[in-house]
């Protein structure tokens, strides 16, 4: 986290990361706004390591419910907001 | 997809896609795919064209209906069950026959299994049980083939350290293994990819200070430090030994990089008794205040071996960092703060993982010890002819066969700088090579008055229509060149193209990477004719050298040599 980020940013681009790995595209390739199905690699196969690596890097665990009604990068940052990770 | 990349394949009868990242992950020249969900059988009983590895998950109710049954606490038939695992182990047998290396992963008990408690072993109906004798079906099958493996399911799910399967994956895609799981499987799958490719790590050079044992000995004492004992920091780092010892049981070597004063350090080793590895574990070291890459490229420049044969293990990160920006040949792997988790960290590299085990590799360190005593002997004689006179080499020449097929096979894969076309082959196949007409393969064991070298060099032959002798794989493993060996083989191609009939001799040199060795001898008092790339020798000017005792037991042999051409 550089000095200039924000709790909020921070979240925001350690989910980015996350989900370059998971679907293994370039950082670049994943906007904030990207979302299940409208983005190509997102897709339900894609969705799985996707749900893997935010678990992974948050330390998180997602129950079935919440794994199933993430469909975007925000759906994904407003989750952890909720557990506290951007605080 | 690069044409040249070792090709895996992932079959399952679940949901395996999300492993292939973490095969494919920082192995260059690796390509992974996923067969088509649930296809096991179909895919197996195909073609499999293009396939290097072939690794098989499969779930034990769904390869058995009746095992299905039993997990269901329902009434079952457990012949049945075994036959249906049996007739699952045949056919991953026969689709090694296909594949060069199928690797199959044990069965266990599926997630969703209730708890069987003691009922699991208790009896012939226990499914603990029933899947213990399935798993025994699977190493039968991979016992009679040589390129199906068994890889162990139980590692992975210890290696895990966290549940293994991931029930929300599960529900969500029909995916089992949770993401530790994943990076378990990888590292097994990785492991012997690397293995079959001949790139097993062969050296282990250990740091001392804090990774061989707990301390500073130049500071606290060899009596003050942390090894063994009633301490729990000096258990772990005797657990650690344990593990090295092992693994130089099994063929890896040993060696010491460490900032010390050079006769503190050996006292410690030499006095302390809790010392699991003692000084003849190691086949070399280097106990100084110089920069730790340097001392690196010499010592392993004095073992003969290449970079990319050692891993580098270091408590200090500094250390780590200065050896992989030097030398990225080496693998240096993150280790851990804590002792107590070296033996983990150590087990989890997968670098030393080999398909088969050879007599050889379990008396390497010793082998590595005499070489030591053979170049003292070279340092205390006067001429080289002198020194190669006394030391008595003796080669024995035979023809591939099954004893000595796993060892070619490995010699063939693993060498890369006496090596005149670096062909690999899988044991396999080269014995499917040697085993065609007009083809021989000569093996050649070594020994001299310091001990056996064992079987060190390898000759693949083929005689062609026009009256030619073709060498294509000339082998020779780097520690013992220079010893006449070279020459003797030479001499062996001779007597072989007489007897076939032959007018003259052919090498072609093939260049690689790392195969200079091999042209400089090429290129020696040894050729006689040079066109472009191809050597040539005439039969008859082939002498073997006078130094050498050879006992040439590839004609006693019938239908292996290339003479059988004429017969």
């Amino acid at each position: 986290m550089s000095p200039t980020e924000t709790a909020e940013q921070a979240c925001l681009r350690r989910v980015r990361e996350a989900i370059s790995r998971a679907l293994q595209v370039d950082l670049q390739a994943v906007p904030a706004d990207a979302a299940q199905g409208v983005f190509e690699q997102w897709d339900s196969l894609g969705h799985l390591s996707v749900v893997m690596e935010v678990e992974a890097e948050f330390g998180e665990s997602l129950s079935v419910d919440e794994a199933v009604g993430l469909r975007s990068v925000a759906d994904i940052v407003n989750l952890l907001k909720q557990r506290g990770h951007a605080a | 997809m690069d044409p040249a990349a070792y090709r895996i394949l992932l079959i399952a009868d679940s949901t395996i896609d999300p492993l292939a990242r973490f095969v494919g992950r920082g192995e260059s020249g690796v390509a992974v795919s996923v067969a088509p969900y649930d296809q096991v059988v179909p895919t197996l009983a195909g073609d499999l064209a293009g396939v290097d590895l072939a690794v098989v998950f499969t779930q034990p109710d769904r390869v058995s209906a009746e095992l299905g049954r039993a997990l269901a606490c329902e009434p079952f038939d457990r012949d049945r069950a075994l036959a249906e695992f049996a007739g699952f182990a045949d056919l991953l047998r026969q689709a090694a026959g296909k594949v060069p290396m199928v690797a199959a992963y044990t069965w266990t008990p599926p997630h969703w299994a209730v708890s069987p408690g003691p009922l699991g072993w208790g009896g012939p109906q226990g499914v603990q049980r029933i899947l213990a004798e399935a798993n025994l079906k699977l190493a039968e099958a991979a016992e009679r083939s040589r390129n199906l493996v068994v890889l162990d399911s139980a590692e992975a799910i210890a290696a895990a350290g966290a549940p293994p399967f991931d029930p929300k994956l599960w529900a969500m895609g029909k995916v089992i293994h949770s993401r530790p799981m994943l990076e378990a499987l990888a590292g097994q799958i990785r492991g012997l990819a690397d293995a079959v490719r001949g790139r097993t790590r062969k050296l282990i050079l250990l740091d001392l200070d804090d990774t061989l044992w707990g301390g500073i000995v130049g500071e606290d004492g060899w009596q003050d430090l942390r090894l063994g004992g009633i301490d729990p920091i000096g258990e772990s780092y005797a657990i650690f030994q344990r593990q090295l010892k092992a693994l130089r049981n099994r063929g890896v070597l040993l060696g010491i990089v460490s900032k010390n004063d050079e006769a503190t350090a050996m006292e410690a080793i030499r006095r302390r008794p809790e010392m699991v590895l003692g000084v003849e574990d190691f086949v070399g070291w280097r106990i100084n205040w110089r920069d730790k890459a340097a001392n690196i490229v010499e010592l392993v420049e004095e073992l003969n071996l290449g970079l990319q044969s050692v891993v580098f293990i270091d408590d200090n990160p500094a250390e780590r960092d200065r050896v992989r920006q030097a030398l990225p040949e080496v693998l240096v792997p993150d280790w851990p703060m804590d002792p107590a988790a070296y033996p983990a960290a150590l087990k989890a590299l997968h670098c030393f993982d080999v398909v088969r085990l050879s007599d050889e590799d379990r008396g390497r360190t010793a082998m590595y010890r005499q070489e030591r005593r053979r170049s003292e002997a070279l340092a205390t004689c006067g001429s080289r002819e002198q020194w190669l006179r006394s030391l008595q080499v003796r080669v024995r020449v035979r023809p591939l066969d099954e004893g000595n097929l796993p060892r070619a096979a490995q010699l063939l894969n693993k060498t890369n700088q006496f090596n005149l076309a670096a062909r690999r082959h899988a044991a396999a196949s080269l014995a499917d090579w040697a085993g065609q007409r007009d083809h021989a393969v000569l093996t050649f064991d070594v020994a001299d008055r310091f001990g056996e070298y064992g079987l060190v060099g390898l000759l693949g032959l083929c005689v062609q229509p026009d009256g030619t002798l073709r060498i294509v794989d000339w082998v020779v493993s780097c520690r013992v060149l220079g010893r006449g060996l070279e020459e003797a083989m030479l001499a062996a191609a001779g007597s072989q193209a007489r007897r076939a009939g032959c007018g003259r001799i052919v090498a072609t040199y093939l260049p690689t990477a790392k195969n200079r060795p091999i042209l400089a001898f090429l290129e020696g008092p040894a050729a006689a004719r040079r066109c472009g790339d191809d050597f040539q020798w005439s039969p008859d000017a082939c002498p073997p050298p006078v130094h050498v005792a050879i006992s040439d037991e590839s004609e006693e042999q019938e239908g292996r040599h290339v003479a059988d051409r004429n017969s």
